[in-house]
């Protein structure tokens, strides 16, 4: 009887907790999408990237608070996120480097580019560097190919008021080269120190 | 019958005309060039004199299937009486390997797109749209939301379009990213914020598909077709064909070419043009070894077809298929085995899992290919690939993903049976 009774405790402890996890401004936002569909489900992926542009990647506590603060199964929310390859669900750093894996970037040399890439960064694909500043993970064709072989870089800053969400600005390399790799991380290290 | 734009000479590259890839034409600018006339043309007909213009014009679906595109809007149950939502959607979630026209055609004219859908939803009457846009394509996103803006500002979008009764909203969803969104009822479950599966059929998305009503969805470049057929007729756009196929169609060539790139050519152009004049054959140094005529999922074609036009019926009676009409081309240099695994794992990536055979499937073909790759290959893992083929083809699976990522295995194994022995026998690719 008194297990039971600390059990429900605790998740009614866990439900007070994850009503904090949300900030007023993902609140807001999450909001406004809501009004655009006819079942709150519907607004599951881009609330999921709401959360992401905020955070940079979505745990399973935004998950589980999002599912509580969105009505919605907390079980089809964590099926969606792990679904979707660009909902992230570990953290990645603010600089993400996507090398194009697709089979013209292939033709044209993506493995010597990924070599490059992981050997200077000391990363597998996918890995993040010691000090969280950066994330090697290669994507599926980019639609590019008549540039290949491509990179994309995206870059993530904090917003210039507290609490909003992060500006992300983006640029795709094109005709990429072992040379031109070297050039590209020595300027992004440059840039964030 | 609604008079056509006798006074204007009609263009000779319609889909692709306006692009400008430095800064795209403005809502002004496009009108100054009879953009939206198309729309106002077709606002002036009867849904269904505009489906039959449509559906004589022969235009077919430019996603890959190649499916009849007058005859998919015939599908949609008659508005009538019907007063719900009924949708329209721009697949513009290009992911599959070695297209990449969509992006072109989003990101140097988005106001065309927006024309077409203009058109199709007068047609369906459709209420709202959504252009269901790849993630990474954010210039093009960003491009079509500032068209849309300025739509919406002069009375092309919305309620009421242009005093006609027409109500039309139109929403970009940027998806999160997975190739499965491409196959349209699994778009549709993306669209309702669930996993990206495909539904079972029937019913068909034209009577059943967004939230239970009735959807058309179509690829990015069908819709570029359609302002112009509307200004210059059916007939026009049959004759700009050189062959069967009616109308024209963005080709692309990547791969170790001189001159990798996108060209608007009428339907029926042979492959040999588009590789060695348009795209002005292999770079130095390298041979043409095959090439996949229509993205990553069309069965691999040699030297000795490229005097094949590009047809849908055609490249079918050679043994590939049209799919999206960019070439990828494997030179001397690349091993044909690595550029397989390379296919076979993205599709084994990128399946959904809901069906056994792709699921299970495509992961088993990933594993062999890449045993053989490098060079722990058997001679059995032969057989085991070509039973995985007949596991995962038509009337196995619930969508055309993996039935398409056997095709480029199957004919790899016919056309390089030679480099697979090669990788068996020897341990090693010997092409590194």
């Amino acid at each position: 009887m008194s297990l039971e009774l600390g059990a429900t405790n605790s998740i009614q402890t866990d439900r007070q907790q994850l009503l904090t996890v949300l900030s007023d401004h993902e609140k807001c936002a999450i909001d406004r999408l809501l009004q655009h569909y006819p079942k709150a489900s519907g607004a599951n992926i881009d609330a999921l990237k709401i959360v992401q542009q905020y955070r940079g990647w979505v745990s399973d506590t935004v998950i589980a608070a999002l599912a509580q603060y969105m009505q919605v199964p907390l079980a089809e929310l964590d099926s969606v996120a792990t679904f979707y390859n660009l909902i992230f669900r570990r953290p990645v750093g603010p600089i993400l480097i996507h090398p194009c894996n697709g089979i013209s970037c292939q033709l044209l040399g993506f493995k010597n580019i990924q070599r490059q890439l992981a050997s200077q960064l000391q990363l597998v694909d996918g890995g993040t560097t010691t000090d969280g500043q950066l994330t090697l993970l290669s994507l599926p064709c980019l639609g590019a190919c008549d540039k290949a072989p491509v990179v994309l870089v995206r870059i993530s800053q904090p917003a210039d008021s507290a609490g909003d969400a992060m500006l992300t600005s983006e640029q795709l390399l094109e005709n990429q080269s072992c040379t031109k790799i070297e050039k590209m991380l020595s300027e992004l290290r440059e840039t964030t120190l | 019958m609604t008079e056509l734009l006798s006074n204007y000479t009609p263009p000779i590259r319609p889909l692709s005309q306006h692009i400008n890839l430095a800064t795209p034409l403005s809502l002004q600018q496009y009108r100054d060039v009879q953009g939206y006339r198309g729309f106002e043309l077709a606002l002036q007909q009867s849904s269904e004199q505009v489906l039959n213009v449509i559906k004589d014009s022969n235009l077919r679906g430019r996603g890959g299937a190649g499916f009849p595109t007058g005859m998919k809007w015939s599908f949609v149950p008659p508005a009538n009486a019907d007063t719900g939502a009924r949708y329209l959607v721009a697949n513009a979630d290009e992911m599959e390997p070695g297209a990449f026209k969509d992006r072109w055609l989003m990101e140097g004219a988005p106001h065309q797109l927006i024309e077409g859908m203009l058109i199709a939803a007068h047609t369906i009457a459709a209420t709202v749209g959504y252009i269901f846009i790849r993630n990474e394509y954010t210039l093009a996103a960003a491009r079509l939301q500032s068209a849309i803006d300025e739509c919406i500002a002069s009375g092309l979008l919305g309620d009421n379009i242009l005093g006609s009764g027409l109500c039309f909203h139109l929403h970009i969803h940027t998806s999160a990213g997975r190739y499965i969104c491409g196959e349209e009822t699994a778009l549709i479950n993306a669209l309702e914020g669930k996993r990206a599966i495909p539904r079972a059929k029937p019913p068909f998305p034209q009577v059943a598909g967004l939230w239970g009503r009735p959807t058309i969805v179509n690829n990015v470049e069908t819709f570029y077709n359609l302002p112009n057929i509307l200004c210059f007729g059916a007939a026009w756009y049959q004759s700009l064909g050189l062959l069967e196929d009616a109308g024209s169609k963005i080709f692309g060539v990547s791969g170790r070419v001189k001159n990798p790139g996108l060209w608007e050519l009428p339907m029926g152009t042979s492959i040999r043009e588009i590789i060695q004049q348009h795209a002005q054959g292999m770079a130095d140094g390298y041979q043409l070894r095959a090439y996949l005529p229509g993205g990553g999922s069309t069965d691999f074609l040699l030297p000795e077809h490229l005097d094949t036009a590009m047809e849908y019926n055609t490249i079918s009676a050679v043994g590939s298929r049209m799919g999206t009409g960019t070439i990828i081309v494997l030179d001397d240099r690349n091993c044909p085995v690595d550029m397989i695994l390379n296919l076979v794992s993205f599709f084994s990536q990128e399946s959904c899992g809901w069906c056994t055979p792709c699921r299970e499937g495509l992961p088993s073909a990933s594993y062999l290919l890449r045993q053989i790759e490098e060079g722990n290959g058997k001679l059995s893992d032969l057989q085991y690939l070509t039973d995985i083929i007949e596991l995962i083809s038509f009337g196995n699976t619930f969508c055309a993903l993996a039935p398409g990522a056997a095709e480029p295995l199957q004919s790899g194994l016919k056309f390089f049976a030679e480099d697979f022995a090669q990788h068996i026998k020897q341990q090693c690719c010997p092409y590194h």
